[in-house]
């Protein structure tokens, strides 16, 4: 039977050939990333992908995380101390925060401490890739890494001071999910030594144009508020002196703080069409003549905090014109624009006059009076107002009751600073307690809760008290 | 007669030495029978010749005779001893004396042939030839041409009828037995030794009968022997409907296949699923398969739609297009569904969802065959939803101010305070009150020959829609298909080529949403202009904003074999397809409020989307059949590579200077990327197929598939999938031929598992993004990490068991088929929740979660009336299945709440406890007792009842006068008013006629809340409580075909072959205890992937009627 042996030989050779065929398979299998996606390994490899990675801490997506996450830092902020009201009860996820009794399922909340480490996974993996990189241009490593590593501060500074002691999550997601919080101490001390990296890696020009890429100024403002946060009065002196001394920086008129070409500016994060994310949140119309209340009204409190003709009630705040009068935060004026471009305005993040007040706070905690003074003066003239009053620069606690009011009138709207301030001043209880005596509780109020679907997701995490 | 000597030549240049001389003889009748028709035969007693040799060898001899005389000697090379010498010395003689006298005494002998063909064999060998010629003929008595005539034994002879039907072919064994068939017709066995001379074969449609040939996948087999759970429906049902895309033609007519359609407008979507979902969150759609070529449109996005849209834009049908509505159903031979382990497991991982195939036509030998078919036709919107009068309206709207004691103002109560109280429009009437115009034209020219067929076609189609305006779609295609066999049929290939053109232009809304405006809304101001209110876009305006989409679509296949051995074939499919959609979305300024618009930087829009799809498959295999003891074996091995890449882009352009210019995104003043897509799949697989019959009474099938996918992780990238068939006919048992009412009968099982990969692409290796440029960060763009790798991920697992019984009474009058089923579906694969902290807060990963599809599935068909003018037959399906969660490891790692015993898709209610007599407010049971009805505490499962679903096609046929009448049936509970909104009056919406039932004063006894004008989670949860939840079953009349078979006499005076007039209607009524609906079945396309349920207003499919001519020629 011939055709049977030969049947065998070929089916034998055809099978085999399949075989060869298939294990070849194995390989044709490995794909490459497609075109709008590269391999995680090979991001950190040249100067312009890792420039591409740190650029998406700046801008996480302009409809994107970060950006609400950056204009939450100032509304939540704001309508949980005495800044901000917010006018739409029947949206309760936000007015939890306005009455300090924030559910642990609150949707909003946890999107905010979320996002957060959203943004946190990019800088670790930042760090972590550029360390670990050999083949990036030295300077542009050292840029790179600096800029991470001043996000990573800058997150975590936000996280420390809404939530208390939080995870110190790293660049792989599955080891960061089941981490236990750190102590508040130890978050100071990361976003410390991440600063002072940072320093050293990054030079005082800025890359490109509108001061929109963080600096070593930049990094120095940021930790002259840490240290000041810590009660490290000399060096928060420091800090700040070494950037208005910098010379690099100008207070602006009002009217023109906000601009994207402000002298004032040290560090603000650019937005694709040339207006700011924050600036829309606030308000739901644009024009004056409307009866409808903004999202977030200014409080009767701020507004009633400002000296007669002070320039900044003057540029800073408007109001609704028919029925009730609503005021509005209107330190960023547009509200639309075509395309980004100098004239613009971006989401400022630090500018000068905070290190003015920080300084003037750190001097007078330091007994230095006068020099406290001397920098809220400048402040003040900045404003169109006369010095402060003798009476206002007698004693230390008056100097620094005078400094708290002008921080309240000067930062006003801003990425929390209301809130922190009545935090780490001790203020928040007695002032709170007034306005809200019903729902404000001294021990619960000052943190906000951790979300309690990841408190049930990661068994380590325990929640804040009272919560 | 000098000219076809030279044939004789073939021989000595051709030395077949070692082959056995059977073979060689089989070869050379094969030769024979092939030049049998150029070659005339010549009478032996007609040729006398001269010769005169000495001492020659016999083979010079015959090389003299073939020289000078039309005949050919057929011999083996080395068969004539050397020493034989022969000496002839002849004048004038018939070359039959000749060879008398030269191998008189040489041992050898001769036979004379047909065709002048002269075998000379020793003289021991006898050669039983004989000649076998005759026509076949359809039941009509109509020739049939391109007839496969064959052995069973010789399998190196065969021939095909000609144009006429006339066949020859000569048989060299008495013994064999000459096999009749063509696809389509039932195969018939004939022993050669009782063929009678003009041998008249009448062939028998097959379709419907056990011979039919069933296409599997990488083959065919017959109803009759096949040992899976297959569903199919041939050309005869796809061409009575008048429908665009052949899934339509599928609708209620296959068990355990449920098929709806997002919306009944042009181009929209379908939502086809295969005995229920295994997949808690991944895809759930079937494989189709055009020819063997992979077709979907499925590109990684999630959810899995069959839609490139997933990275465009959608207009008024959604643009989820279905791949095959650029499939033309008059191109379409039959469609085959394979729904259990046997018949699917030869897909591997992509076989879970089930499998449709789907086999084009092809040309076929024979006289050139012209065909058209034309009709036309008018469609409307088969019910409205009975909605308030304005009178009604606006009492509902003062009762809910004067309830809530709230003051009507122009901001809120517009129609009360400013518009005209008296003014109506039937919005219905007004926007989908139309009439779509369908018009569809087809024409095919198809033939051949023995060796050669082809077939040309080409389609037009426009579909208009019931909207005011000019909108519609319109479908071109061509269609290629030919064939080739070599002169041995050794070597054959077949090539299709289909190029479909697909343009419509809809609004950018479905204008059935506009159903409930408010009645005495004004569309004008006096002075002509549109009118506007803050709270109320004017609808007018959805007419000027068009989205315009072009589908082309290109599909290709090859597929060549050939014999390389008896019984041993090696072949080949070769595939590519096309798809590319490309769409826009105009928003001009005068379609938009113009208080909101800002003239400085004007805020018209273009959106812009271009998106394609390309696939290529290579799938080379190797059959082989042999009888082994009393029984076939039939083995197959093959393997496939396949690539897909996915390609899209999507942008916005703001800014025209004018609506004028908004026609190109090039006028835009500035342009957004909003995202592209762009991805890239491989699939790898080797397969093999082994089945085994034993005498027609036991069959056993094995299918083993081994691939690897680009989706899954590096530890997971392959898999091994197999399943096991067996059937047995037990009516060919011997013990069984007493029993004549059982014609038929046959038990049938198969076990085996499957895989599910429908899930996006790269979803296991660790990758950064990169977004549009609205996230680039000042001019430069960004990449972020965007997933956590999971080198585990791989396939859904899907065990399938199936057990049927088929049975056939009174001769296969009545045929029942019986399945149950039983899939587990296990490594779901699901986005698994992580603490947000890791900063993404979710991963693809397989999850222990088992979900079980069961169900019961019975296909019935009977000719109940049979007699020489009249016939009827009728033929019902009836499915019966549950979908339940069996299980599910750590619940609170997934995102959505499942529930173990329910099933993937449970809804949970509030359950009503009827209205408070006061106030008229609906109350809830306080399920956990804690004091408040909560969405998180207080609701429980939807009950189902007893779900079940089907169809029922009645046919008559009385002469020429052909009757077709279907239904299809779904049993089901659903929410049955959807299209109430509470609290009722509370904004500017009308209702439907419900609200005029609704609770009104004190001590109302009804179950329809009260009006309010303040909403509260009373009124909102109504709609989620069980108080809207009931029998929503429905009974669709969903085609009715009457078609007028000319009388032949007539036709043939006019020169054609047949002539036939038909109407035909579609979707013509539909029975529903959801009144507050379009259609039961539509759905909002962008949904949550799942059957339409008629939950969501939506354009339903539109009862239309079409009248048509029908002729070939």
């Amino acid at each position: 039977m011939k055709i049977k042996y030969n049947l065998t030989k070929v089916l034998l050779i055809c099978i085999g050939s399949m075989g060869v065929i298939f294990t070849s398979c194995k390989k044709s299998l490995e794909l490459d990333a497609p075109l709008n996606k590269i391999d995680a390994s090979t991001a950190y490899t040249t100067d312009a992908t890792a420039t591409a990675a740190i650029g998406a801490l700046y801008n996480y997506g302009i409809y994107g995380i970060f950006n609400t996450w950056l204009a939450n830092l100032s509304l939540l902020g704001g309508i949980s101390s005495d800044e901000l009201h917010f006018s739409y009860t029947t949206t309760p996820a936000i007015s939890e925060f306005e009455n300090n009794l924030i559910t642990p399922a609150n949707g909003t909340n946890g999107t905010f401490w979320g996002s957060a480490y959203a943004e946190l996974l990019v800088a670790n993996a930042a760090i972590t890739g550029i360390t670990a990189s050999n083949t990036l241009t030295p300077s542009v490593k050292s840029q790179l890494l600096g800029e991470a590593k001043f996000f990573r501060a800058f997150v975590n500074f936000y996280l420390v001071n809404y939530y208390g002691g939080v995870p110190l999550t790293g660049s792989d997601p599955l080891t960061s999910a089941t981490l236990p919080r750190s102590t508040s101490a130890q978050v100071y001390a990361s976003i410390i030594s991440d600063l002072k990296e940072a320093q050293t890696l990054l030079p005082v020009a800025y890359v490109g144009t509108l001061k929109s890429r963080i600096n070593q100024h930049a990094v120095t403002a940021l930790l002259a508020r840490v240290y000041l946060y810590q009660k490290d009065y000399v060096n928060a002196e420091a800090m700040a002196t070494a950037v208005i001394g910098s010379g690099t920086y100008t207070l602006a008129t009002t009217n023109s703080v906000f601009v994207n070409t402000s002298t004032e500016t040290i560090l603000q994060f650019a937005t694709y069409y040339g207006y700011s994310a924050v600036a829309t949140s606030y308000r739901t119309a644009i024009a004056t003549a409307t009866t409808v209340p903004p999202n977030y009204t200014l409080t009767t409190s701020v507004v009633n905090s400002f000296d007669a003709g002070d320039n900044r009630k003057i540029n800073w705040v408007d109001s609704t014109v028919s029925g009730t009068k609503f005021y509005r935060i209107n330190k960023y004026k547009l509200y639309t624009a075509a395309t980004a471009g100098a004239g613009n305005e971006f989401n400022v993040i630090l500018r000068l006059a905070e290190q003015y007040l920080i300084r003037a706070e750190a001097r007078a905690q330091q007994n230095n009076l006068s020099g406290a003074a001397s920098d809220v003066n400048v402040i003040r003239t900045r404003a169109g107002l006369a010095n402060l009053s003798t009476t206002a620069t007698a004693t230390q606690t008056s100097i620094l009751a005078a400094i708290a009011k002008e921080r309240k009138v000067e930062l006003f709207g801003e990425l929390g600073h209301r809130w922190f301030d009545l935090l780490r001043t001790g203020q928040a209880n007695t002032v709170l307690s007034v306005i809200k005596p019903t729902t404000w509780n001294a021990s619960r109020s000052v943190l906000f809760p951790i979300p309690d679907q990841q408190v049930q997701q990661n068994p380590a995490l325990t929640q804040n008290p009272g919560y | 007669m000098q000219k076809s000597t030279k044939n004789g030549a073939l021989f000595s240049l051709c030395p077949i030495g070692k082959i056995p001389l059977v073979m060689k003889l089989a070869f050379t009748l094969i030769v024979i029978s092939c030049l049998s028709v150029s070659a005339l035969p010549v009478r032996s007693q007609d040729v006398k010749m001269s010769i005169n040799l000495k001492n020659a060898a016999i083979s010079t001899v015959l090389k003299n005779i073939e020289k000078s005389t039309p005949y050919k000697f057929v011999y083996n090379n080395n068969v004539f001893p050397a020493n034989t010498k022969v000496s002839i010395e002849a004048n004038s003689l018939s070359v039959a004396e000749i060879l008398n006298n030269v191998l008189k005494n040489s041992g050898f002998t001769f036979k004379l042939l047909g065709d002048n063909m002269i075998v000379v064999t020793k003289a021991d060998q006898r050669v039983q030839t004989q000649r076998i010629a005759g026509i076949v003929v359809d039941e009509d008595g109509i020739p049939v041409p391109g007839v496969t005539i064959r052995f069973r034994n010789d399998k190196r002879t065969s021939t095909a009828t000609d144009a006429n039907g006339h066949f020859g072919i000569q048989s060299a064994d008495d013994n064999d037995v000459l096999i009749v068939s063509l696809v389509g017709f039932k195969t018939q066995e004939f022993a050669v030794k009782n063929i009678p001379s003009n041998f008249r074969i009448i062939m028998q449609s097959s379709i419907g009968s056990l011979d039919e040939v069933q296409v599997i996948g990488y083959g065919t087999t017959t109803r009759q022997l096949n040992t899976g759970s297959v569903s199919s429906i041939s050309v005869k049902d796809i061409a009575n409907q008048p429908v665009s895309n052949p899934l339509a033609a599928m609708q209620g007519k296959l068990a355990g296949v449920q098929i709806t359609q997002n919306n009944g407008l042009p181009g929209s979507g379908f939502r086809v699923q295969i005995r229920g979902v295994g997949s808690i969150g991944s895809g759930t759609l079937p494989l189709y398969i055009i020819d063997g070529v992979p077709f979907t449109l499925f590109n990684g996005s999630i959810p899995a739609t069959d839609g490139l849209n997933a990275y465009g834009i959608s207009g008024a049908n959604g643009g989820e297009a279905s791949p095959l509505g650029m499939i033309n159903p008059d191109d379409i031979e039959r469609i085959d569904v394979l729904k259990d382990a046997d018949a699917t497991a030869i897909y591997g991982s992509k076989g879970a969802n089930g499998v449709i195939l789907i086999t084009t036509k092809k040309g076929s030998a024979g006289k050139t065959k012209y065909s058209v078919n034309f009709y036309q036709g008018a469609g409307t919107v088969g019910h409205f939803i009975d909605m308030l009068n304005t009178q009604d309206y606006l009492a509902m709207r003062r009762g809910a101010f004067a309830a809530s004691g709230a003051t009507p103002s122009t901001a809120n109560a517009p129609d009360l305070v400013t518009w005209d109280p008296t003014a109506y429009t039937n919005w219905q009437q007004k926007f989908i009150g139309g009439t779509a115009h369908t018009t569809n034209a087809d024409f095919s020219v198809s033939g051949g020959n023995a060796q050669n067929t082809f077939l040309f076609s080409s389609n037009y189609r426009h579909d208009g829609t019931v909207y005011p305006g000019d909108f519609g779609g319109n479908i071109f295609s061509n269609r290629l298909n030919a064939g080739h066999n070599s002169e041995d049929k050794r070597f054959g290939i077949n090539l299709n080529v289909n190029y479909a053109y697909q343009h419509n232009v809809m609004p950018s809304t479905d204008l059935t949403s506009l159903y409930n405006l408010a009645p005495n809304l004004p569309l004008y101001n006096a002075d002509g202009s549109l009118y506007w209110h803050p709270s109320v876009t004017n609808p007018m305006a959805y007419l000027m904003r068009p989205n315009d989409n072009t589908t082309t679509n290109l599909i290709t296949n090859m597929d060549v074999h050939y014999d390389i051995l008896p019984g041993l074939v090696v072949k080949a499919n070769l595939g590519y397809s096309l798809t590319g959609e490309k769409q826009t979305l105009q928003t001009p300024l005068t379609s938009l409020n113009p208080s909101t618009v800002n003239l400085a930087a004007p805020s018209n829009t273009l959106r812009y989307a271009n998106n394609t799809i390309s696939n290529y498959i290579v799938e080379p295999q190797l059959a082989y059949r042999r009888k082994i003891a009393k029984g076939s074996l039939d083995a197959l091995v093959g393997s496939t590579f396949q690539r897909t890449q996915a390609d899209g882009l999507s942008l916005t352009g703001t800014g025209f200077s004018s609506d004028a210019l908004i026609g190109s995104i090039n006028n835009a003043a500035a342009i957004v990327n909003n995202g592209s897509n762009n991805s890239d799949y491989k699939y790898n697989a080797l397969f093999a197929r082994v089945s085994y019959n034993w005498e027609d009474k036991y069959l056993v099938n094995g299918t083993f598939r081994r691939d690897g996918s680009s989706r899954f992780g590096a530890n997971r990238r392959f898999g091994n999938f197999w399943a096991i068939g067996a059937g047995w006919i037990f009516t060919n048992e011997s013990f069984m031929k007493d029993i004549s009412w059982l014609s038929f009968g046959k038990l049938r099982g198969s076990y085996g598992l499957t895989g599910n990969d429908q899930i996006a692409n790269y979803q296991s290796d660790a990758y950064y993004n990169a977004v549009g440029s609205a996230s680039s960060y000042q001019g430069q763009s960004i990449i972020f990490p965007s997933n956590i790798p999971n080198a585990d991920l791989h396939w859904e697992t899907n065990k399938k068991l199936d057990a049927a019984v088929e049975l056939g009474f009174l001769k296969d009058r009545i045929f029942l088929k019986a399945d149950y089923f039983r899939n587990l579906s296990s490594d779901q694969l699901l986005n698994i929740v992580v603490p947000t902290q890791a900063g993404i807060s979710s991963y693809l990963a397989n999850f222990p979660a088992v979900v079980e599809n069961k169900g019961f599935e019975f296909e019935l068909s009977s000719t109940n009336i049979q007699s020489k003018n009249f016939r009827w037959t009728t033929s019902v399906n009836l499915t019966i299945q549950r979908n339940k969660i069996l299980s599910i490891d750590q619940p609170q790692k997934l995102f959505s709440t499942y529930y173990i015993g329910q099933p993937v898709n449970a809804i949970q209610l509030y359950h009503f406890t009827g209205l408070n007599p006061a106030t008229g407010v609906p109350t809830y049971q306080d399920m956990n007792g804690d004091g408040a009805v909560t969405f998180a505490g207080d609701r429980s499962a939807a009950p189902l009842g007893h779900p079940y679903f089907g169809g029922l096609t009645n046919s008559f046929t009385y002469k020429n006068l052909t009757l077709d009448v279907s239904f299809l049936f779904n049993h089901r509970m659903g929410y049955i008013n959807n299209s109430s909104s509470y609290p009722l009056g509370v904004g500017l919406s009308n209702q439907n006629a419900t609200a005029l039932q609704r609770w009104m004063t004190a001590g109302d006894i009804s179950v329809y809340p009260g009006v309010t004008s303040v909403s509260t989670a009373d009124y909102s949860n109504y709609n989620s409580s069980d108080a809207n939840w009931g029998d929503a079953s429905f009974i669709k009349l969903k085609n009715v075909s009457l078609n007028y078979l000319l009388p032949n006499q007539w036709t043939k005076k006019i020169g054609f072959n047949t002539v036939s007039v038909f109407a035909r209607g579609e979707n013509l009524y539909t029975w529903a205890k959801q009144k507050y609906t379009y259609d039961p079945e539509s759905t909002v396309s962008g949904a949550a992937p799942g059957l339409g349920t008629g939950q969501f207003i939506a354009m339903p499919q539109l009862r239309t009627t079409v009248i048509g001519l029908n002729c070939t020629f």
